[in-house]
């Protein structure tokens, strides 16, 4: 296990979907060759299918066995086409046909934003953006018969070692969050580095510099006084995605769960959610329900005159606030008794090699774990969460017209009141593409 | 016996005599002819091979040597260069499937055969092997964008895909040895050189010393790459293999998702004197 740990929290009641991260990253990381589709860091909408397509139903991750679980490896439809527009002849030859891409895409990374889901003629949606995840214990460094993938001992970043790397991709299929890029012109595949040039030098990840919803946290998980602890270990705010991929990531989302719904009118957000719990439950876990009853309280707290370090720290006016970083020179050992905590918040085996079975199955987490025991509240993972595929649930609660149209068996689902939008052409043509040896029902 | 009987038989002795000095004559040619076609293996015939030299070797056909003038066509790859180069049949064999969703053996590999020549201080390989499918990715599509160069050359295509390769391994240490190297990319106390051809990479001269240990040596080696009919043609230019040194073959098939250790694989050989 690493040393320390660099994590990053962010607020999604906060995220405005500008993608400024995006590009930030974009200009400053992957704008070379090979790396035309790829996006270490995107923001995209859920309920949705995500960048690339389908991701978080492709498998991948470790089973309950610590098994490595298979999943398909995305092809470039998956990612989107890589579009490209003719400026020269508006600007310069002045025919004056307009703007358009080349080809008429299917699919692009955003191409359903603002979509969501429908309950009962209100739409709901929230964005979600998504960063290497820089787990603690990663699929992909498993994954790896190279050993080409490594977890830095002084901040646990996970890279890939150029050198060694030889493009096997092992590592794409291995993580669950699909947050590995294969470059074809390079024959490497690479991946979010957290921008680690920066934090050696005191500056922030570019992704959080430019954010201007202030929506990130960064600091060392094991320091005390970084706003990331706070948020995830001592008032436990802040969830991973997917936490039965056991792979333990690092990169904490403070659930969204305001504003509330229209007519809301003094009800809790838990009786009249405005997004669907059981897609937040697929989501961030089964603790999400605590977590957003938590964030009520000081909510209700901070708005009855009181004080709520909660709502300060997410508030988040202030760089200071929001990060803190520590040179090399001050990471010294992480004081006592962090490790046991970070431990006990995220129960995780230890690595095998090559997907070989644990001995033992994972720990359960402890019942109490913080001030009162809400346990009671926790509701346990619905069938059908631990293999990939969202729960029936789930795929009810939030309708086709975030969904590409896509069903189980591939037919409307009840009730979606589906009439087709721009998703339904692809819709049929999904359904009707080649298929693919594991292909997925991703929605 | 009458005279003319004596004649008669004179001349039929005459006769025969003639015959008998023209099988004579012809005698040695056709037990040079003989012993040249029992001595070349028949190019194509499944499984024979010269007799080993020793027992639980399984050595390449004769190396033949060829002047200084063909190299450049040899190197090409030219038909009518190797036509009449003695070919043989390798042995190869799927690797097991390493992870859940690898596909599995189903049993068969591809017909690959080996002609070496020696041209001066050059061994010349030529492996050709079945392949149904010629697995390079399409190349990207670009648009001109009068009046301003695009961020990026060229768009990705087989994020996806796993192009063909070959690989001829030898040890580093060449010539005739006791023990033949790990067949697994060579160990530590015996590394390996690797003579490597990729659709899209082109050719490779790396380097290991055990499994997962594969790195590049920064030296270039020198072949070429064909299509036939029915699959590869590629020729490497090798230098210092000298009679008995250990050589294996090993072959990928892209459409199948090879790649790594995921590959058809031969036993060692040894280079022919």
């Amino acid at each position: 296990m690493s040393r320390h740990q660099y994590a990053m929290v962010m607020d999604l009641n906060k995220c405005i979907g500008c993608q400024t991260c995006t590009l930030a990253c974009k200009k400053q990381w992957t704008d070379g060759d090979g790396m035309d589709y790829m996006y270490w860091n995107n923001v995209e909408t859920h309920p949705g299918i995500g960048y690339p397509r389908g991701w978080h139903t492709l498998g991948g991750g470790f089973d309950e066995k610590r098994k490595l679980r298979p999943s398909k490896l995305p092809d470039k439809a998956d990612y989107g086409e890589t579009l490209e527009y003719d400026y020269g002849q508006r600007l310069f030859q002045g025919k004056g046909k307009p703007v358009m891409p080349h080809t008429d895409p299917s699919y692009t990374p955003n191409w359903d934003e603002d979509v969501g889901g429908w309950d009962q003629d209100n739409p709901y949606f929230f964005y979600l953006p998504r960063i290497c995840n820089h787990c603690t214990h990663p699929a992909c460094l498993e994954a790896c018969p190279r050993k080409a993938i490594y977890k830095r001992e002084e901040d646990g970043i996970v890279l890939i070692d150029q050198e060694r790397c030889r493009g096997y991709r092992y590592c794409v299929k291995a993580c669950p969050y699909k947050k590995i890029y294969y470059n074809e012109v390079l024959g490497r595949s690479e991946k979010c580095i957290f921008c680690y040039p920066r934090l050696e030098k005191g500056r922030v990840n570019a992704c959080a510099s430019q954010c201007p919803g202030r929506i990130r946290f960064v600091g060392l998980l094991d320091d005390p006084q970084s706003p990331v602890h706070k948020l995830v270990l001592e008032h436990e705010v802040a969830l991973g995605l997917f936490p039965e991929k056991g792979t333990s990531p690092n990169v904490y989302y403070v659930p969204p769960f305001q504003p509330p719904k229209a007519g809301h009118a003094g009800r809790s957000i838990l009786e009249d959610p405005r997004l669907p719990l059981d897609y937040l439950k697929y989501l961030l876990g089964p603790r999400v329900v605590d977590v957003i009853e938590r964030l009520e309280e000081e909510l209700s707290l901070a708005q009855s005159g009181g004080r709520s370090e909660v709502l300060q720290l997410l508030i988040g006016r202030d760089e200071n606030v929001r990060y803190r970083l520590a040179s090399r020179d001050e990471m010294g050992e992480a004081p006592a008794g962090v490790e046991q905590q970070i431990e006990a918040h995220e129960p995780g085996p230890d690595l095998t090699l090559m997907g070989s079975a644990h001995a033992s199955p994972p720990s359960p987490p402890p019942e109490a774990r913080r001030k009162g025991d809400h346990s009671s509240r926790v509701s346990p993972p619905e069938k059908g969460a631990s293999d990939g595929r969202p729960p029936e649930s789930v795929r009810q609660a939030f309708g086709l017209a975030a969904l590409g149209g896509l069903a189980v068996d591939g037919e409307p689902a009840p009730g979606s009141g589906c009439d087709g939008c721009s998703l339904a052409p692809d819709c049929a043509s999904r359904s009707d593409s080649v298929p693919r040896e594991d292909d997925h029902d991703w929605f | 016996m009458t005279g003319s009987e004596k004649s008669r038989g004179s001349r039929a002795l005459a006769r025969g005599g003639a015959w008998r000095d023209l099988v004579l004559a012809g005698l040695p040619m056709v037990l040079i002819c003989a012993a040249t076609i029992a001595s070349v293996p028949l190019a194509g015939a499944a499984g024979e091979s010269p007799a080993p030299a020793e027992p639980g070797v399984l050595p390449l056909s004769s190396v033949e040597h060829r002047p200084s003038e063909a190299a450049q066509s040899l190197r090409a790859g030219d038909a009518k260069a190797w036509e009449e180069v003695p070919e043989t049949v390798l042995k190869l064999n799927r690797t097991p499937p390493l992870y859940d969703g690898d596909p599995m053996d189903r049993g068969t590999s591809p017909p690959t055969r080996v002609a070496v020549v020696r041209v001066d201080s050059s061994l010349l390989l030529r492996i050709q092997w079945e392949d149904d499918s010629d697995d390079a990715i399409p190349p990207p599509r670009r648009l001109p964008d009068v009046g301003a160069d695009g961020i990026y050359k060229q768009h990705s295509r087989g994020l996806d895909q796993f192009t063909d390769a070959v690989c001829v391994m030898v040890p580093r240490e060449r010539g005739p040895r006791q023990q033949y190297p790990p067949l697994m990319m060579g160990g530590r106390e015996d590394p390996v050189d690797l003579f490597y051809w990729h659709q899209e990479r082109g050719f490779q001269w790396l380097g290991a010393h055990g499994r997962a240990s594969t790195a590049s040596t920064g030296h270039e080696v020198e072949g070429s790459a064909r299509r036939w009919e029915r699959g590869w043609s590629v020729v490497f230019e090798l230098t210092g293999v000298a009679p008995r040194t250990p050589i294996s073959f090993a072959v990928w098939n892209g459409s199948e998702q090879q790649r790594d250790g995921l590959k058809y694989y031969s036993p060692w050989y040894e280079v022919g004197r």
